[in-house]
Formats: structure tokens, sequence, C-alpha cells
């Protein structure tokens, strides 16, 4: 137990991807489409704009600004993130309950609300160099 | 009608095409028109920040597209025209009348690409420095332009081969290049093939860069980058390129994704490919964001994914346009459709300059007391219907292997005795049932032959031999031959 806590205190958004995780299981199997899309959408739509808001600061802020391979760097996690997340809740809406589309979806969405968190917690501590550790 | 008819009857001749040329547009896409250019340019890249790790890395990947296209993709470029001339040779000889320069350019081109992937390889080590490398790395890029080159030629064909176009009405090659099926499928394999060439180069750079953890991920983000940049074209390339597919090629998308069996597999397999393009996304998003946590065989995933669509992308592409070989001027079966009337009228078999011989297994399972006059009647009957069944059929169907006519017979009559009555009643009409299917080309007398060689085929299940094993037999002049049916017929009677 000890080690876990440790290993979760270690770097700031393992705790808020657990927890992201937790949520999207407690969704699935609640298995209620509508409640996904709302609860599931302001999920996305919170960590989207920390992630959204971050980048766009380190952006602007000089570090990476001009160097277009860096900046997509920055970028693609989270945008693909939060395009996947969509298209997960997508899938959700449109499949029945215990389908496998649907438990696609749900695990879809939880893998991607995790990288859209971790994209927002590595936008904020973005190396200059690609050669530096994130 | 004038070649031997080539048939392997277990696997079928659409199937010995079809792994030949899949083999090649694997190789083709993503170690030559799409790895070339991310070769050249990991090479500019080491080269521009002073790193031999870049530089080590692109040749490791350029040897093993090296070694593979020259080989493989090679091999099954020539496979692809011994296959084609094989099976159908009427369509590939109306191709080389219309294409003739296209693709004589394409063979000058195709030199040219091997003479500088030659060059590019082994000039690497020796141009290394200064000036020699800028002129080695702008190597690169002339050898991704021609590989690009040699696939836009080949695209004009193939996008012909759906849709002629006003080639139908104008008959000249710049008509047959400007085919409205070209540009939307040049614009989609183009991003397609550097987007697969990113996710074999994503996959073979875990193994070049064992020991230095830190190299490894930035080339590994690098790369994911590459694939990731190419991912949207891809998708805006493909619904372009579904756009312009005719709506009569896009009512086969269900037989032509699985086979007849499984017309309401369409939906699954939409799915799977949803699940495939998702698992490519991820595991570009993972490397970008976290190499070091990237399991080495993870990279499999998405490259088995790509493979898989890509198979199922170009059987579906070769399906569609049926029932023709190349839209609306020539039938699967190598007629020409002008040419049905004249063929309808007269019949095929008396235009017909060789013959397929019945062999010692495909003579045995006759009805029962028959005296050896009427068992003469019924062979020479069979052997025609036979012939027409050769002609007709069997560039698309075997007789019992992959594709064949008696599994389609069976799932439709069952075990009931699969009457002459029975069979033609179906095929007379088939094409309007089955708009995949071309009509019957030949006469009433030949689609009776056939139906009669159908019925022997539910009791004799030999393996139809193709001209390759059972040889070939000269025939007799046109007029003959028409008296040769209209005898067996009245001694049948």
């Amino acid at each position: 137990m000890n080690a876990l806590s440790t290993w979760l205190q270690a770097r700031p958004y393992r705790l808020t991807v657990l927890n992201a995780v937790l949520l999207t299981l407690v969704l699935g199997i609640i298995g209620s489409a509508p409640l996904f899309k709302i609860i599931g959408g302001a999920a996305v739509a919170i960590a989207g704009l920390a992630f959204l808001g971050r980048a766009l600061a380190r952006t602007l802020n000089g570090r990476a600004r001009g160097h277009l391979y860096n900046l997509a760097l920055l970028w693609a996690p989270g945008v693909v993130a939060i395009i996947l997340s969509i298209a997960a809740i997508g899938l959700i809406s449109v499949n029945s309950f215990g389908s496998v589309a649907y438990a696609l979806g749900v695990a879809l969405f939880g893998v991607e609300l995790g990288m859209l968190i971790i994209g927002g917690s590595d936008a904020a501590a973005f190396p200059a160099s690609l050669s530096e550790p994130v | 009608m004038d070649f031997p008819i080539f048939h392997l009857d277990i696997f079928g001749n659409r199937g010995l095409i079809a792994t030949i040329a899949v083999l090649h547009v694997l190789v083709n896409h993503s170690l030559a028109v799409g790895m070339m250019p991310l070769v050249a340019c990991m090479e500019w890249y080491g080269h521009k920040r002073q790193d031999p790790r870049w530089d080590r890395l692109a040749y490791n990947i350029l040897f093993v597209a090296f070694l593979i296209t020259t080989t493989v993709g090679a091999m099954t470029g020539i496979g692809i025209w011994l296959s084609v001339s094989l099976v159908n040779p009427y369509s590939i000889g109306s191709l080389i009348r219309v294409f003739f320069w296209a693709w004589f350019t394409e063979w000058l081109v195709f030199v040219t690409e091997v003479c500088l992937i030659l060059a590019y390889t082994l000039t690497w080590k020796k141009w290394s420095e200064g000036r020699a490398k800028e002129r080695h790395i702008r190597l690169g890029f002339t050898l991704g332009f021609f590989s690009w080159v040699t696939m836009a030629l080949i695209v004009a064909i193939l996008g012909f081969m759906m849709d002629p176009g006003n080639w139908m009405t104008e008959h000249t090659l710049w008509s047959g290049i400007t085919n409205p099926i070209y540009l939307p499928q040049l614009a989609f394999r183009t991003p397609l093939a550097a987007a697969m060439a990113g996710i074999v180069a994503m996959f073979l750079a875990q193994f070049f860069t064992k020991g230095d953890a830190a190299f490894r991920n930035e080339a590994l983000r690098a790369i994911a980058l590459w694939t990731l940049f190419f991912a949207p074209f891809v998708l805006i390339a493909g619904f372009w390129y579904y756009s312009v597919v005719p709506d009569v090629m896009k009512e086969n998308f269900g037989v032509a994704i699985a086979t007849l069996q499984f017309t309401d597999w369409q939906q699954k397999f939409l799915e799977i490919a949803l699940i495939t393009v998702v698992v490519i996304l991820v595991a570009v998003q993972v490397v970008i964001a976290r190499p070091n946590l990237l399991p080495r065989f993870a990279l499999l995933a998405p490259l088995v994914a790509v493979i898989w669509m890509i198979g199922h992308f170009e059987r579906v592409r070769e399906f569609v346009r049926k029932p023709y070989v190349i839209g609306r001027y020539m039938y699967a079966n190598g007629f020409r459709v002008d040419d049905y009337p004249l063929l309808q009228r007269d019949g095929i078999l008396a235009h017909a300059t060789y013959s397929n011989p019945l062999t010692d297994a495909e003579r045995a399972g006759l009805p029962q007391g028959l005296d050896d006059a009427a068992r003469e009647a019924k062979l020479a009957r069979l052997q025609m219907g036979k012939d027409v069944f050769m002609i007709t059929c069997s560039r698309c169907h075997t007789g019992h292997g992959v594709n064949s006519i008696t599994e389609h017979l069976q799932r439709m009559f069952g075990d009931q005795p699969w009457t002459p009555e029975l069979t033609t009643g179906y095929i007379e009409g088939m094409h309007q049932v089955r708009t995949f299917m071309p009509p019957f080309p030949g006469n009433r007398k030949e689609l009776d032959l056939l139906g009669e060689y159908l019925e022997h085929l539910q009791n004799n299940l030999a393996p139809i031999p193709g001209a390759q094993t059972a040889g070939i037999i000269v025939q007799a002049a046109p007029a003959l031959r028409a008296a040769k049916i209209d005898q067996s017929e009245t001694i049948a009677r």
C-alpha cells in the first residue's frame, strides 16, 4: 500500500488519472448513455480545457515558439486524446450496454481521458528541447 | 479466346493475383513510396543536427527497405504481370493498348528508381561528409520522388479499370489517364504510403536503437509525428476517393469485403476497420507522449492492423468493379461488352481456338446404364460444357476450390439434383439478381451444355485442371464446331 501511495505521489497527474479511470468504470457499469454523455463530456471538457490552456500558454511563452517540431510534440497527444475521447462517447451513445462496441468505447474513453490528463500535465512541464526527458 | 486457359482449381485464379498484388502493394507503399522520403528526412535531420545516431538509424532502416524492395517487391511486381497475363490476357492486352506509353514511361521510371536505390544505399558510407553528404541527401529525396512517380502512373491504370470516364468516347491515352478515379485514388494512396512507412519505421527503430533509450524515444517520437501528420490526409482523401466511386460499385461492397455467404458482415468489417484506425492512433499517441512505456512488441498491433486493412482495401477495390474487369468496357470473364451481341448470336465455342480436354478423373460419375454410343455422346457434350465453363466462368470461379461454382450451387439448390433446367434457369438471369455477375455470353445451346456440365460436377469432385497441366486441343474450324454441337444435340435427344 505504501509502495502504491509513493508511486501515486511521485507524479502529480497519477492520482488524477486514477480518478478518471474510476469515473470511467462507474459510468461504464451504470450503462446510461445520456449520463455518460453529460458526465464524461464534462470530464473531457475540463481536462481538455486544462490541456489547451497550458499548451497555449507554453506555446506563447516562447520556450517552444518557432519550433514547429516541438510544437507538434506539445500539441499532438492532447489533440488526439480530445478527438478520440469524443469518438469514444459517440461509440458509447450509439451502442447498447453490454455490447462489444460499448465495452470498447468505455475502454477507449478511459485511456483517452487519462492521456488527456497526462497531456495537460506534460504541457505544463514541456521541455525546450526534444532530447530533454519529459 | 485466342489463349489457352490457365486455371488453378483449388486456390483459384483470383487468389493467385490477390496474394501477389497485395504483397506488392504492402512492400511498395510502406517500404518504397513512403519509406524513401522518410529515410531521406531522417538523414537530413541527422546531418542538420550533426547526430550520427540518426544517420545510423536511417541507414539501417534503408537497408531493410533495400533488401525487401529489391527482392520481394521486384519479384511481386513482375509476378503481377505474369499472373494477370496468365489469368486474364484479354484485360491486360486492352490495358496495354490504351496505356502503352504510360507503361513504357513507368518502366523507365522504375529502372531509374532501381538505379537510384542502389546508388543511395551503396554510396551512404562513402558520401558521408560535407558537400558529398548534401548530395547524398538530395539523392534520397530524388529516389523518393521517383518511387512516387511509379505509383502515380500505375494508379492511373487502376483508376481507369474502375471507371474509364471519357475514354469510352474519346479513346485517347490522355482521356484514359484523366479518369474520374485517378486523382482521388492518388491523393489517398500518397499519405497512406507515408503513414504506413511511419508505422514500419517505428517498429524497426526499436530494434536499431537498442542500448540507447534516450535516442530510441527521440526517434520513435519523431517517426510517430510523421505518421500522425499524414493520418488526416488519409481520412480526407479516403472520403474524396469514396465519393467518386460509382454508386453501382458501392452496392458491391458487402460482397467484396467477405464472400457471398457473409454479405451481412459488412457492418462488422466497418467496426473492425474503425478499431484498426483507433489502435493506430492510440499507438502513435502513446509513442509521442510516453515512448519509454511502450513494450517493444506493442507496435506489432498497428503494424498488423495496417497490413490487415490494406489487404482488405485492395480486395474491395478489385471486387467492386464487378461485373467488369475494365469498367463498362470489358466483363470480368474477359469478353468486351461490345462483343456480346455477336457471341450470343454465334456462340462462344464458334470463336474458341482451343478446347480443354477432360481428364480420366473428370470422366467419372456418368449416369448409369448408358450404352457406348450414348456414353460417347454424353462425354462429347460434357467436353463442350467444360469448354463453356472454362471460357466463361473460370477466370473467377473454381470447380471445387475457393469461390467454387459447386459451393454456390450447393448453397442455392442443396442436395437436390442440379438439373440443367434448374441451373440454366438461374444463370440466364443471374446478372439481374447478382449485379456483380456478368450476363452469360454464349447462346442458348451453350447454356444448356454448361447446365449439363454443372450437373456432372455434382457427381464428380475431381479438380478441373488448366491448360498448364492437362494441355489443350486446337479446335476445328468454326463451321465444323457448330456442326459438332448440333450433332451431339441430336444424339442426346
